[in-house]
């Protein structure tokens, strides 16, 4: 399993737990489907907890909503967002 | 223009709520839960009634000694595990006291004033006492109160120190009444209001007074022979009436702390 | 409008960044041009590793030896060395100022049946950092913090100031604590629970809430922009309104009058507003229905006016429907910050002062209208006078509370 595939894996657990969906697992999780929304259903006070869950786990840091939209498209935006971001800072 | 008490609940643990309610308290903390917990067996008990009324009629008051202490420490933990800026946004909104009312707003279609009040002493009087101003001057048709206390253990342990009380705690517990002023046909028990008069303790002193709520006195019992929590004593000499034989008959509660007469109502 | 159903405002006091007393904010709110009071968390505050700007008061709120030498015999009687916290000094010298601008004595209170209505969101919490640490590590010594958090409920210290009698209560409704408190004792007096009320809200610069209010990426690294295109946030302050209301007399000389209010809840989310201001459009509705009067004879609008993008959009949305878009609207959070429980009691106290004389302020802050926004926002230097007596403020809490008050000034 490459780096991606591995870290969509971690954000689909760590969403579901930190954020207490109790009405779906990790697995069911689609990549492209939208986190907010319709798709997975979150809304504005999941997004700025979002912000701090990437920047305690990941280290990246995201600097506002504008940047957060963009990035929380769906999981495959996330995971690609958190890899070009590990790469900028190393 | 009478105050009726339809119906009164004690909740003590996070227990069964439908699906589609659970869903909503995915983010809800303790107290929050227990808050709904309790709210939900007034208010589904009346579901025909309620969904008559206009969400505007419909208003909720909140009262508490400490509100949501727990969830402001773990809120705190989140600062002090991983620093300031990555501080839970989630817990902190979840550490204000009228986080809980607002939840109940949602979930059960609330739209009146929300109230969230906040005394050391008689939290559940001074609820009863504006409750019962604004049903008077019709300012709402249907009012839920709801008196809760997540059991916190730095609180039990400084104040255990602060009086020398072993083992003193207060548990964690919501309590529900449903209240309206309109005349709703039922055939369940319900008790009209006629007269409160809430006896003010003249002692000024902040700790003695609410050391008196805590501890003692509701009954009349010794000084720390056994712990009271008068929301909860109250509450439940009010249930006893409900399920008494008594009915259309007037009744009388008469404690150190308040004064109640009203009348049972058993087949309406 | 029938002013024998009117609530009579017979004393005021404020205390925050923009001034001492109602005159001073007042006249700082007409002559500023610029926030120039928002600045860095100084240390006497606390200490932090973040920097968004915010309005605070000096290190020292009590000064004066008459206003220690009132409060020093309720500190003595609670085996308090001090006052628990800040939020608590901030309410005792406003009390202190409030029974002066009353020309009430103290002493005229005692075993009266006072109502005591008080709103604050971080006077009610336990904010004791260093103790909290030490309990997490295991360590429990003496219980000061708890002690000092047991004596903290605000309504519960004034009443044992005055040693008065009746019904006493906190408000915790977020951001409308202050405007709610005034609302509750309005009630209080209306249904015969007391004569007389006091009524507030009182919040200190909290480093908790401070925190808080960053981790929701609601602050702004700049001083706030009410309703103006380029807003993005606002700045937390602090501060202290009081009032003391009696039911309308004739014979009493009043500052100004509470009309009418409501609070209605948008049952929406837990952090953001209703987009289209659901809850205070009909907050608005009842408060001018309870009044009794036409909605053109509302001559200005104190607007909650955070800076926030979702606040000030919702906010005008809710005005533009039911006040028109001609109405002036004036956020005074430009120059005190928003200083969530105070806020609301600071801003209908100065309301009343613009009521009274007729003048009301531009928006610190604000220099371009957000061309989406269709009220008629009075702009930084834009002092206008007003048509007539009668105003609203309003607030909208976390939580989705939406309270609105209307204000009548002084019989001239």
């Amino acid at each position: 399993m490459n780096n991606l595939e591995t870290l969509k894996n971690k954000l689909k657990e760590i969403i579901v737990r930190d954020l207490k969906l109790i009405d779906v697992t990790p697995e069911e999780i689609d990549d492209n489907a939208p986190l907010f929304g319709d798709g997975l259903g979150l809304d504005s006070l999941d997004a700025v907890e979002l912000v701090v869950i990437i920047q305690k786990n990941f280290g990246v840091q995201i600097i506002d909503m504008e940047e957060g939209r963009k990035a929380f498209e769906s999981i495959e935006t996330l995971a690609k967002f958190i890899l070009e971001r590990q790469e900028e800072n190393s | 223009m009478s105050t009726i008490l339809l119906k009164t609940a004690i909740a003590t643990n996070t227990g069964h709520l439908p699906i589609k309610i659970a869903k909503m308290l995915r983010r809800a903390d303790e107290y929050t839960n227990l808050c709904v917990v309790a709210a939900y067996e007034v208010l589904n008990e009346y579901n025909d009634i309620i969904s008559t009324y206009s969400a505007e009629d419909k208003t909720i008051i909140l009262s508490t000694k400490f509100g949501p202490i727990e969830t402001n420490f773990r809120y705190l933990d989140t600062i002090f595990d991983f620093g300031e800026s990555q501080g839970s946004p989630i817990l902190f909104s979840h550490s204000v006291h009228n986080t809980a009312s607002g939840y109940i707003s949602r979930i059960f279609n609330f739209k009146g004033p929300i109230y969230s009040i906040s005394s050391y002493t008689y939290p559940l009087i001074k609820a009863l006492l504006t409750a019962i101003a604004l049903l008077k001057q019709n300012l709402a048709k249907l009012i839920l109160i709801i008196n809760a206390e997540i059991e916190s253990d730095l609180l039990n342990k400084g104040i255990y120190k602060l009086i020398n009380y072993q083992n003193f705690s207060i548990p964690s517990y919501a309590i529900a009444w449903l209240l309206t002023n309109q005349n709703n046909s039922t055939d369940k028990p319900t008790l009209e209001l006629a007269n409160i008069n809430f006896k003010e303790q003249t002692d000024n002193r902040l700790l003695q007074t609410l050391f008196d709520d805590i501890i003692i006195k509701y009954h009349q019992k010794t000084k720390y022979s056994k712990l009271y929590n008068l929301d909860i004593e109250f509450t439940k000499d009010i249930e006893r009436l409900f399920n008494s034989k008594f009915n259309n008959i007037e009744f009388e509660i008469n404690s150190n702390i308040i004064q109640i007469t009203g009348y049972i109502y058993k087949n309406n | 409008m029938d002013k024998y159903n009117s609530i009579a405002i017979i004393g005021s006091a404020i205390l925050c960044a923009a001034g001492q007393n109602s005159k001073e904010f007042f006249n700082n709110s007409v002559k500023q041009q610029n926030p120039k009071n928002c600045k860095s968390i100084p240390e006497y505050l606390f200490k932090t590793e973040l920097n968004f700007p915010a309005f605070f008061l000096g290190p020292q709120i009590i000064k004066q030896k008459e206003v220690l030498e009132f409060i020093n015999p309720f500190l003595k009687e609670n085996e308090l060395s001090n006052c628990p916290n800040r939020t608590v000094e901030l309410l005792l010298q406003c009390l202190y100022d409030l029974l002066i601008d009353a020309k009430i004595e103290p002493k005229k209170l005692q075993q009266k049946t006072v109502g005591i209505v008080i709103g604050t969101t971080v006077g009610s919490t336990f904010n004791d950092e260093l103790y909290y640490r030490k309990y997490r590590e295991g360590e429990i010594s003496s219980p000061y913090a708890v002690k000092n958090y047991l004596s903290s409920n605000l309504a519960q210290i004034v009443q044992s100031v005055l040693k008065s009698k009746g019904p006493t209560m906190v408000i915790n409704n977020a951001c409308a604590s202050g405007t709610d408190a005034l609302g509750v004792a309005s009630l209080w007096l209306k249904s015969g629970l007391c004569d007389i009320a006091i009524a507030g809200g009182v919040d200190e610069l909290s480093k908790i809430a401070y925190i808080g209010f960053s981790n929701l990426q609601l602050t702004s690294k700049h001083p706030c922009k009410p309703f103006d295109i380029k807003r993005c946030g606002l700045n937390l302050g602090e501060g202290a309104g009081l009032t003391i209301l009696t039911p309308y007399k004739k014979s009493i000389k009043s500052k100004g009058y509470i009309l009418g209010y409501s609070c209605i809840a948008d049952a929406y989310h837990p952090t953001a507003p209703h987009p289209k201001g659901e809850g205070l459009k009909k907050a608005i509705k009842y408060a001018i229905k309870q009044a009794d009067i036409e909605v053109d004879s509302i001559s200005m609008v104190n607007a909650h006016g955070t800076g926030t993008i979702a606040n000030d959009y919702s906010e005008a949305f809710a005005i533009e429907t039911t006040l028109g878009h001609k109405v002036p609207v004036v956020s005074t959070k430009g120059i005190t910050g928003h200083c969530l429980g105070a806020a609301g009691a600071i801003e209908a106290i100065w309301t009343i002062y613009a009521l009274n004389n007729l003048i009301c302020p531009g928006t610190i802050g604000l220099t371009q209208k957000d061309p989406k926004i269709n009220i008629n926002a009075l702009i930084q230097g834009e002092n206008i006078t007003l048509k007539g007596p009668i105003g609203i403020s309003q607030s909208l809490a976390f939580g989705g509370s939406n309270s609105c008050i209307v204000l009548m000034g002084k019989e001239q």
